[in-house]
C-alpha cells in the first residue's frame, strides 16, 4: 500500500466524519481508518504488532470517550515497547490545562483542540497531517507504511 | 452552705481572733462573774478561755472544712463544665468536618458533572460550525441534496443540545426543589410515566410490565421523575430491537422498597458498581447516542430523597437501575413505636 495511513479514535459520529474530511479532502494518498472506541483501535494495533505488520503512519485520539477513555488508550499506546513509535495527536474539545498537561505526561505528540470554528479546527488538523507526512518522508517511512520496528 | 461557712470564717476573723489575742482575759472575768452569779462558781478564768479558743478552733475548722468542700464542689461542677463544653465543642467540630466533607463531595462532583457538561455542549456546537461550513461548500458547489443533508445533521446536533442544557435544568432544579414526603403507590406513578413517555415508546416499538406493587414514603414528584428518566434511559439505550420489553421490578427489604428499570439491552461496561454510579453522578454514562444526564438526575434525585442507587449488570445480559426508597410501612412502624 503507498498511502499514509491514518487511525482516528473518536466516538462522535459527527466529529468523525468531519475529521476524516478534513484529513482526506484533495489527499487520496491519505486513508482514515474510524474506530468508535478504545479497545477495538487496541486490537488491531496488537494484532498488527503479533503479525510483524506496518504500523499506522498517525494515530488521531478523542479524549471524552464511553469505557476505556482516551487516557487509557494513550497510557496503552506510549507504554508498549513497539506501540510508542506512533505519532499519537490528542484531538479533544476540551480546553483546560490540566487534560493538556496530563496528555504531555503521556507522550502524547501533540494536542489539538475541536475549535467550534471550524475552519480552525480543519487548519490545524490538516498542519498535523503534513507535518506528520513531512516526517514520514524524511525518515523513508512514506509513501511506504512505518515498519513495526526499526530506527526512529 | 456556702454563706455559713462565710460567715464561720468572718466571725473567727472579725470576733475570737481580736478576743483571742486582745480581751479574752476580760471576756473571760466578766463570763465568770456572770457563771458565779448564775449559781456555777466552778468557772474559772483559764476554763472559759479554753471553752472559746477551743469553740473559735472548731467553728474555725469547720468553716475552712466548709469551704474546701465547697471549692471542691464548684471545681468539679466547672470541671464537668468545661468537659461537657469540649464535648460539645469536639462533636460540632466533627459535624462540621462531616459537613465540609460531604460538601467537598457534592462540590466535587458538581465540578465534574460542569467539566463533562460543558464538553458535551461544546461537542454539538464543533459539529454544528463543521456542518455549516461544510454545507456552504456543498451549496457553492450547487450540490442541493448534499446541502440538505447536511442540515438535517446540523438540526440533529441542534435537538441533541436543547435535551442537554434542558438536562442541566431539571439537575438544578432538583437540587433546589422542596422535598415534600407522603404515601407514593408505585403502580399510581408508572401509568404517569408511560403517559409522558408515550412518543419514546411508539418509537422504540417497546412494552413497559409491571410486576407487583409497592408503597414508598417520598416525594411523589420526584419519584415519578426519577422512574420517568430511567424508563427513558432503557428505552433510548435497552431496547436494540423492536417488540423489546422493559420491566418495572419491585423487592421489598426491611424497610425499604427497591423499584427497578430492568431492560434486555447490551447492559453497562463492566466497570464496578462504584465506577458506574460515579458516572451516573457525573453524567459520565454516554454512548453513540449522546450523554446520559437522566441518570444523572436520578442520582440527585436519590440524594435529595436519602434513596439508594444501585445497578445489576453483565455486558450483553441487560441491565436493572434499582432505586432503593423508604417503605411506607416503615413510617407506620415508626409512628408505632413512638406511641
Amino acid at each position: 500500500m503507498n498511502s499514509f495511513e491514518v487511525f482516528l479514535v473518536e466516538d462522535n459520529v459527527d466529529h468523525a466524519h468531519l475529521a476524516t474530511q478534513c484529513m482526506e479532502l484533495g489527499r487520496p494518498d491519505v486513508e482514515v481508518h474510524h474506530f468508535q472506541d478504545g479497545p477495538s483501535v487496541l486490537a488491531v494495533l496488537r494484532h498488527r504488532e503479533k503479525l510483524g505488520v506496518a504500523m499506522p503512519n498517525l494515530l488521531l485520539l478523542d479524549l471524552n470517550m464511553p469505557g476505556m477513555d482516551g487516557f487509557q488508550v494513550l497510557e496503552h499506546v506510549k507504554g508498549s515497547k513497539d506501540l510508542r513509535r506512533i505519532p499519537t495527536v490528542v484531538v479533544s474539545t476540551s480546553k483546560m490545562v490540566e487534560d493538556m498537561s496530563r496528555a504531555q505526561g503521556l507522550h502524547a505528540n501533540s494536542y489539538t483542540i475541536k475549535s467550534m470554528d471550524f475552519d480552525i479546527w480543519e487548519r490545524s488538523l490538516k498542519a498535523i497531517r503534513d507535518y506528520w507526512c513531512d516526517i514520514d518522508k524524511a525518515r523513508g517511512f512514506y509513501p511506504s507504511h512505518a515498519p513495526v520496528t526499526g530506527a526512529v | 452552705m456556702r454563706a455559713f461557712a462565710i460567715c464561720g470564717v468572718l466571725f473567727f476573723g472579725a470576733f475570737a481572733v481580736p478576743v483571742r489575742a486582745a480581751s479574752l482575759p476580760r471576756v473571760a472575768e466578766a463570763m465568770v462573774t456572770v457563771g458565779s452569779g448564775l449559781g456555777e462558781s466552778t468557772w474559772t478564768t483559764q476554763t472559759v478561755i479554753s471553752l472559746l479558743v477551743a469553740t473559735s478552733a472548731m467553728v474555725m475548722l469547720v468553716s475552712l472544712l466548709l469551704l474546701a468542700f465547697h471549692r471542691h464542689r464548684a471545681q468539679r461542677a466547672l470541671m464537668n463544665s468545661m468537659q461537657e463544653t469540649a464535648r460539645s465543642q469536639i462533636a460540632a467540630a466533627e459535624r462540621l468536618r462531616s459537613k465540609n466533607t460531604e460538601l467537598l463531595r457534592k462540590n466535587r462532583e458538581m465540578e465534574d458533572l460542569v467539566y463533562v457538561v460543558s464538553h458535551d455542549l461544546s461537542s454539538p456546537l464543533v459539529s454544528i460550525s463543521g456542518f455549516a461550513r461544510t454545507a456552504r461548500r456543498a451549496n457553492a458547489e450547487g450540490d442541493a441534496e448534499r446541502v440538505q443533508a447536511l442540515l438535517d445533521r446540523v438540526q440533529s446536533n441542534v435537538v441533541s443540545m436543547s435535551g442537554l442544557i434542558d438536562g442541566i435544568l431539571a439537575v438544578s432544579r432538583i437540587s433546589r426543589c422542596d422535598v415534600q414526603c407522603g404515601r407514593v403507590r408505585i403502580s399510581d406513578v408508572i401509568p404517569q410515566v408511560v403517559d409522558a413517555l408515550a412518543s419514546n415508546f411508539e418509537e422504540a416499538a417497546a412494552e413497559l410490565v409491571v410486576t407487583s406493587d409497592a408503597e414508598v414514603l417520598a416525594d411523589p414528584n420526584l419519584v415519578r421523575q426519577a422512574l420517568q428518566n430511567l424508563v427513558e434511559n432503557a428505552l433510548r439505550h435497552g431496547c436494540p430491537e423492536p417488540g423489546s420489553l422493559l420491566r418495572v421490578l419491585i423487592r421489598e427489604e426491611d424497610c425499604k422498597v427497591w423499584v427497578g428499570v430492568a431492560d434486555d439491552g447490551p447492559g453497562f461496561p463492566q466497570l464496578g458498581q462504584e465506577r458506574l454510579l460515579e458516572m451516573f453522578k457525573q453524567g459520565t454514562h454516554k454512548d453513540s447516542k449522546g450523554v446520559g444526564l437522566g441518570l444523572a438526575i436520578v442520582s440527585r434525585i436519590a440524594d435529595r430523597l436519602g434513596a439508594d442507587l444501585k445497578i445489576e449488570s453483565a455486558p450483553g445480559e441487560g441491565a436493572c437501575v434499582w432505586l432503593g426508597l423508604k417503605a411506607a410501612q416503615a413510617k407506620l412502624d415508626d409512628l408505632r413505636s413512638a406511641a
